[in-house]
């Protein structure tokens, strides 16, 4: 998309991109609590900037960079103990073993994430949470791409090594 | 896949266990919450666009309409400002009808303004004044704003209309003017009934809807309401003149009106509809009694009958 885009545009593009920028608040805010004030706000300020949007990125790349301003600017490193959990996850329910293994790995994994530098934990949720390129990644967090992949090699080591294997360079 | 097969991870696979952890179910709850968010505020802001539009639109057209009747406001005083005020060399300036009545509308300007054209009306009493329409070429192109007096009394300028636009003036100054103290000095006057034109006139104002009610009001006030003359125009060649006259006399009432009117109807009942439709608008007890009696008499129910079915079309 490039060049300036009508109002009736935008109310589709952000209905169409409204479940990733949740997610990614989600993810971003580690407090169900403050999730959806933070997309609130977000869509408050596409409100307000839809008009400067200039198609450098995709709709839903400029979305998201909002969404990641809004969860700083919130503090969403609140620090608190609640950990991201999966919706698949259902506690009460009598698991089979792997699915309970599963299970585990797929907390420790969230915490490692959540233990992360902040950079690298974005990068981290940004690409592998939500599949972003690198390039997207870097027009959303204002930095390159090789600092990107950098930070996405250091998120991948630092995870590996809290649950326990030895991360391996793509052969 | 056991934990060995994680010893020696390439990031790959890495990564598809990454995602796995970092799967998100929607919230399908909030997402609706969100999208009515959205649609709220979008909605808000497409308002708060367009009152940045129409705002300063409808202040620009609310200052054009008051400037327009500011402008309107200006003309219809001109037109009801007082008729020559060059009548006598003794005369102090006559000021305009509205502006002697309106004493307590009196502004602090009390300079002369910078000069205005002749009003119609002025026009009109000019050459009423006169006697030659060709004199109006001597009038002066402006005219000077007269001083306000603030003691004009309105038999005052009542006279002064007579005397300057004669009775057509004064009839249709009743009908023009808005200053009700002005409009029932009028009715008075015309109630006199010093002439057949005058009579007539006063008639009129009851014949008008606008200026029946003060018209009417005027007769219950008049110290001597020539109540022969009216009984005689019952009998006048013109409905709206019998009509009108019908309508004074039963708004007037009394026991002279009502032995009058009864001793019409009694006389020559098929012949006096309007001196029916006046003893219906009686409302002292002796009408209420004939009346009564008459619904008992079968000679006379069918024209009190036929007065009130005209009754109701005269005043509806």
């Amino acid at each position: 998309m490039s060049g300036p885009i009508d109002r009736h545009t935008v109310d589709q593009l952000v209905v169409a991109h409204l479940p990733a920028a949740l997610r990614l608040a989600r993810r971003l805010a580690n407090n169900p609590d403050t999730v959806e004030e933070i997309v609130q706000e977000a869509l408050c300020r596409v409100l307000s900037r839809w008009k400067s949007f200039r198609g450098d990125a995709s709709f839903n790349t400029w979305m998201m960079q909002i969404v990641v301003n809004v969860a700083r600017d919130r503090g969403r490193r609140a620090r608190d103990t609640v950990i991201l959990s999966s919706d698949t996850c259902d506690a009460s329910a009598i698991e089979p073993d792997e699915q309970l293994a599963a299970n585990e790995l797929g907390e420790m994994i969230r915490a490692a994430i959540d233990g992360l530098p902040e950079r690298q934990r974005e990068v981290a949720l940004l690409s592998l949470g939500e599949g972003l390129g690198a390039s997207e990644v870097a027009y959303i967090l204002q930095t390159t791409e090789a600092n990107v992949h950098t930070c996405l090699h250091l998120a991948r080591k630092r995870v590996a090594q809290l649950i326990g294997v030895d991360y391996a360079q793509r052969k | 896949m056991n934990n060995d097969d994680f010893r020696e991870i390439p990031h790959d696979e890495l990564d598809r266990v990454i995602r796995e952890a970092l799967r998100l179910d929607t919230d399908t709850r909030c997402l609706a919450r969100l999208e009515q968010y959205w649609v709220v505020q979008s909605r808000r802001q497409l308002w708060r666009r367009r009152a940045l539009f129409v705002l300063p639109a409808a202040a620009a057209a609310a200052i054009l309409v008051a400037l327009l009747m500011v402008t309107k406001d200006g003309e219809s005083h001109k037109r009801t400002a007082e008729a020559d005020r060059n009548s006598t060399p003794v005369q102090e300036d006559a000021a305009p009808l509205e502006a002697m009545m309106a004493d307590n509308r009196e502004t602090d300007d009390h300079s002369h303004s910078a000069g205005r054209e002749p009003t119609e009306y002025e026009r009109f009493v000019f050459i009423a004044r006169t006697g030659n329409p060709t004199a109006l070429t001597s009038l002066p192109n402006k005219i000077e704003k007269p001083n306000r007096r603030r003691d004009t009394k309105p038999e005052e300028i009542v006279a002064t209309i007579e005397r300057t636009a004669g009775l057509e003036g004064l009839v249709k100054t009743a009908g023009r003017t808005t200053e009700p103290k002005l409009r029932l000095a009028i009715m008075l006057r015309l109630l006199k009934f010093d002439s057949e034109a005058v009579l007539l006139g006063y008639l009129s104002q009851v014949r008008d809807e606008a200026t029946r009610p003060l018209a009417l009001a005027a007769a219950e006030s008049a110290p001597e309401l020539p109540i022969a003359e009216l009984l005689t125009r019952l009998d006048h060649d013109e409905k709206w003149v019998r009509l009108a006259a019908a309508m004074v006399l039963g708004h007037v009432n009394g026991p002279e009106v009502t032995q009058s009117l009864i001793a019409r109807v009694t006389e020559k009942p098929s012949e006096a509809t309007e001196a029916w439709l006046a003893l219906m608008a009686c409302r002292g007890a002796m009408a209420e009694e004939f009346l009564a009696y008459a619904s008992r008499r079968p000679q006379l129910l069918g024209h009190l009958n036929n007065a009130r079915v005209q009754w109701a079309q005269a005043i509806h």
